[in-house]
């Protein structure tokens, strides 16, 4: 191991140490975050914003995911683009199941974060993020292109800053770290569960924010 | 008004308008003269630009991965700018109110318009050089998904999808809804109703929109952009119903409304083409391959906003 002080008194020289491991890391996350497949579906208006970020003008091909792919099982990265309804969560759910591991998910609009404007609707499923874990939320009605690549970037960044060991180990990498969400099913009244108690709790109100400790 | 954006969110402007029209009739509110000619110019604008993401959409599914799809985008982009120049918002743009529209042309929208207009033909002529004659196109095309005229009225099916059977029924000339019987335009109408007619009916329009387009960019007043009467807050209609209804890109798009008095409408009825032009899939599929009906479905044009409210 060679010590933090000597390292950087390296760099100064313009000569750069790195461990094996920290290596294979760095290629492995750069070939991952520079080639994410999208799963190629769209739920409602933000997918035209999708399909408008990889046409001409925005071109997603510039950040290496302009491949969408119309199997989840070789895809890399859900775009939840648009309202879920109770009735498409279930699917939702099994498309993001059947992905193969690295996955990651972005939340695109104020329908798949929250429900958005038909959050009061008896059939709008209030946020994918109650059922899937999501990586990146996008706000906006439809988000602009631009916020989608922003995300895309975000993303990117949040990949290459994974580890393959230690305390920071990546998601994906964990045996003991669940791949797969249970599907929800229609109940009588509503989906059952209505939401991943391991993914997704409420936030917790302040009882007593009068002295300013929330 | 901003759930309306959501019907059919290629097109927001026109569902804007079909619901404002249908609330003017209600409370009987004027719209001035500016207004009724920003109104024509961006629902042309909007037919535009649905008529050409269709027809990308339509070779999409036929199979021309990408690049008609890719050309009808980049068209697509630069009427949206004007879009969000005018209301802030590139899809929706939630612009038209009761009684006229919410703000004044941005400076210099105009002339970018014009542009816009002044270059689409050559788009269109590239577009159609590359397309209407294609052997492939033909070929899965022509004499797929022939709808027959009698099926066609009684289905209730409007705007082009009706007009490629040969029935004349436009509602911008039937009912000269604003102010388009000042505008000369013909109504382009197909013989066989197969998806060839529905495909070349669309380019035709878009023709037909541009003629439009230039009358009224050179023609448009000055003057005021919403009626002094109308309020945006607190606004109580008389009671009673009233329907209006536009010729929409897809079709007859109507809004039946009854009111009470209230701040709320008592009854609120859409009438969206995409769902009732839906309906007849079935009998323009039976008879043809799988392959067949993807390129069916595309030709009807439907948005799911529209099809499941």
């Amino acid at each position: 191991m060679i010590d933090e002080g000597l390292k950087s008194e390296l760099s100064k020289q313009g000569i750069f140490t790195t461990t094996f491991n920290e290596l294979i890391e760095w290629g492995y996350n750069k070939g991952r975050a520079n080639s994410v497949w999208p799963l190629q579906f769209g739920l409602a208006c933000c997918a035209i914003e999708m399909i408008a970020a990889s046409m001409a003008r925005y071109d997603i091909a510039r950040f290496g995911s302009e491949v969408f792919r119309p199997s989840p099982r070789q895809a890399d990265l859900m775009i939840v683009a648009g309202t879920v309804t109770k009735k498409m969560a279930p699917q939702v759910v099994r498309l993001y199941n059947q992905m193969p591991e690295p996955k990651y998910v972005i939340a695109m609009g104020a329908c798949a974060i929250s429900g958005g404007p038909f959050k009061q609707g008896y059939n709008v499923l209030k946020g994918i993020d109650r059922y899937i874990p999501v990586d990146v939320h996008i706000p906006g009605c439809p988000p602009r292109p631009e916020a989608l690549l922003h995300a895309l970037m975000t993303l990117q960044k949040k990949i290459e800053e994974q580890h393959l060991t230690g305390p920071q180990q990546a998601r994906h990498l964990n045996p003991e770290a669940p791949s797969e969400f249970p599907v929800p099913e229609y109940g009588e009244h509503d989906l059952v569960p209505p939401k991943n108690e391991a993914v997704w709790q409420p936030p917790k109100q302040a009882k007593d924010d009068t002295q300013g400790n929330v | 008004m901003p759930y309306t954006d959501r019907l059919d969110y290629f097109c927001s402007m026109t569902n804007n308008w079909a619901y404002a029209l249908s609330v003017e009739n209600l409370a009987g509110l004027q719209v001035p003269e500016r207004a009724e000619y920003i109104r024509v110019i961006t629902a042309e604008l909007t037919r535009l630009l649905n008529h050409t993401c269709l027809v990308g959409f339509l070779l999409q599914d036929m199979g021309a991965l990408g690049t008609p799809l890719m050309y009808a985008f980049r068209e697509r982009e630069k009427i949206l700018d004007l879009f969000e120049a005018l209301s802030g918002s590139r899809m929706m743009c939630n612009y038209m109110r009761f009684g006229g529209c919410r703000c004044d042309l941005p400076a210099g929208w105009l002339e970018q318009a014009k542009l816009v207009v002044a270059n689409y033909p050559r788009f269109l002529d590239e577009f159609e050089r590359l397309l209407s004659e294609n052997e492939i196109l033909i070929a899965r095309t022509q004499g797929v998904g022939v709808l027959p005229r009698e099926l066609a009225v009684n289905a209730s099916v409007t705007g082009p999808m009706l007009r490629a059977c040969g029935v004349n029924y436009d509602i911008r000339k039937v009912d000269n809804y604003g102010i388009y019987d000042r505008f000369e335009f013909r109504v382009p109408l197909g013989d066989h109703g197969d998806v060839f007619d529905r495909y070349m009916i669309r380019v035709l329009e878009m023709r037909e929109s541009l003629k439009i387009l230039n009358k009224a960019l050179a023609e448009i007043p000055d003057g005021p952009v919403i009626d002094p009467k109308a309020k945006l807050r607190g606004f109580r209609p008389k009671a009673g119903e009233a329907y209006g209804r536009i010729e929409a890109p897809k079709g007859e798009l109507g809004f039946y409304l009854i009111s009470d008095g209230g701040p709320n409408p008592y009854r609120y009825r859409v009438r969206p083409p995409s769902l009732i032009n839906l309906t007849i899939l079935e009998d323009m599929c039976l008879g043809h391959t799988v392959a067949d009906v993807v390129v069916i479905l595309g030709s009807v044009d439907i948005v799911l906003g529209e099809v499941d409210r």
